[in-house]
């Protein structure tokens, strides 16, 4: 008999088969990508830039530095990091989705932001970076539109210099069921109505809604970092948990 | 963590809208660069950690662990960081602790103490040339009826010192730190006498 679960993976709540997931998901993001940062003020009340900063916070990177911004978007936190690591330092913004990435690039130029930020279409999954290369890997609200996250998750611990550390930031399970029963009326009533008015797209935000759902939990994923070979990994919930911030070291 | 991480937000674009318009910001600014300096003062919950960028600051929150040199003190001893010599006393008098280069320490905190702006210039580009005149020339005039700061901070260090007795004063530490050592002395006498 075939094992069905090697084959297939969560689109949101419809399963779908792996091979077709990556596609799904470039779908979503090519449909989302120009309306991205709007609604992402509007979806989190500009929240989402308070999580960015705790996640820069924890990053302890510093000048001269080489930072994988993976699934990275439209460069929130490449703008910062490029900064920080000044021009004896290297950004590369990563994103497997191209619209996503020419939004971010776009924007980044804009912003004056040149010289030390490289762009690079690659796949988590299958990252295209020597072995020991980056000082520091974040991915922000990207991991759980990933395929196979144990698989990348292992590429990020390759790709790693030994001393280095991985940040996840990622919605996850809130601590409380009065805030989850709130958060779930919001997210499937409001937030995909806000996707049809704002970026005239309801079912991208629905499946953004659901692929939250299906996201593994705080300790799933704690769990799912230590397996790939993450060292000393601990979290730190925000917002009452409905995002976490993991973070692992490669030693 | 969103309170603080909100503050830093506010203070950042405070500050780097000020540093903006401060014509020797950057030169302030080269000398720190690429380096993270941590104050901690008495008054506030968490400490402020600032890194330094060619043309801007970063406010960090505590999590952030790459430092470069720290200050702990009260906001009354925090302008003596201007001056090397008062930095020496102040250290000597544990009204400051500093951890990392003290000349990075100096050169980080006059980034934000050495703030110059021209007001007259900075509302002209606003609001036109002359409203831009008028306010800044109410501007100065509110400064001025201002208290003088350091007036005010010297009058209270006066009155802990001398009036209360709530801390010994320069010359009393003086006394205290000669005492102190002519006892050192003795006992070094009496130790050399036994053996």
């Amino acid at each position: 008999m075939k094992d069905n679960s090697q084959e297939t993976t969560h689109f949101g709540y419809k399963t779908v088969e792996k091979s077709q997931k990556k596609n799904l998901v470039a779908g979503v993001f090519d449909s989302v990508a120009a309306k991205y940062d709007v609604m992402n003020d509007v979806m989190s009340f500009g929240i989402h830039r308070l999580w960015k900063r705790q996640t820069i916070d924890s990053s302890a990177v510093r000048q001269g530095q080489r930072v994988l911004d993976l699934a990275g978007g439209t460069g929130d936190l490449t703008a910062k990091f490029s900064r920080i690591v000044g021009p004896q330092g290297q950004v590369v913004l990563a994103d497997i989705n191209a619209s996503m990435l020419k939004v971010g690039r776009d924007k980044l130029r804009n912003l004056g932001i040149v010289g030390n930020v490289d762009y690079v279409q690659a796949n988590a999954e299958e990252l295209p970076f020597p072995d020991d290369h980056f000082d520091l890997i974040t991915i922000a609200f990207g991991l759980r539109n990933v395929t196979d996250k144990d698989k990348a998750l292992r590429s990020m611990l390759r790709v790693l210099k030994p001393g280095g550390r991985l940040l996840v930031l990622e919605f996850s399970k809130p601590e409380h069921d009065a805030l989850n029963t709130l958060y779930d009326f919001y997210s499937f009533n409001i937030l995909p109505q806000m996707g049809g008015l704002i970026a005239n797209d309801k079912e991208s935000y629905q499946y953004l809604a659901e692929s939250i759902r299906m996201h593994p939990d705080q300790e799933t994923l704690k769990q799912m970092m230590q397996d790939a070979g993450f060292e000393q990994v601990t979290y730190q919930n925000m917002t009452g948990g409905i995002v976490a911030l993991h973070r692992g070291f490669k030693f | 963590m969103p309170t603080q991480a909100l503050i830093n937000a506010f203070a950042e674009r405070l500050v780097n809208t000020a540093l903006a318009e401060d014509r020797n910001a950057p030169k302030r600014l080269a000398a720190v660069k690429g380096k993270t300096f941590r104050l901690r003062l008495d008054m506030l919950p968490w400490p402020l950690t600032m890194t330094f960028c060619a043309d801007r600051v970063f406010f960090m929150g505590e999590d952030y662990d790459a430092v470069d040199g720290e200050v702990t003190t009260s906001v009354a001893v925090l302008s003596t960081l201007r001056d090397a010599s008062q930095v020496t006393a102040a250290l000597q008098r544990g009204e400051l602790q500093l951890s990392g280069n003290p000349i990075f320490a100096q050169q980080a905190s006059q980034v934000l103490l050495g703030l110059e702006i021209d007001w007259e210039e900075s509302f002209a580009k606003r609001i036109g040339d002359v409203p831009g005149y008028w306010a800044g020339q109410g501007l100065a005039w509110l400064r001025q009826q201002r208290p003088n700061l350091d007036a005010w901070q010297q009058w209270f260090g006066e009155t802990l010192s001398e009036e209360k007795k709530l801390t010994v004063g320069q010359v009393e530490y003086a006394l205290f730190s000669d005492e102190l050592k002519q006892l050192a002395q003795r006992v070094r006498q009496l130790e050399g006498g036994e053996s």
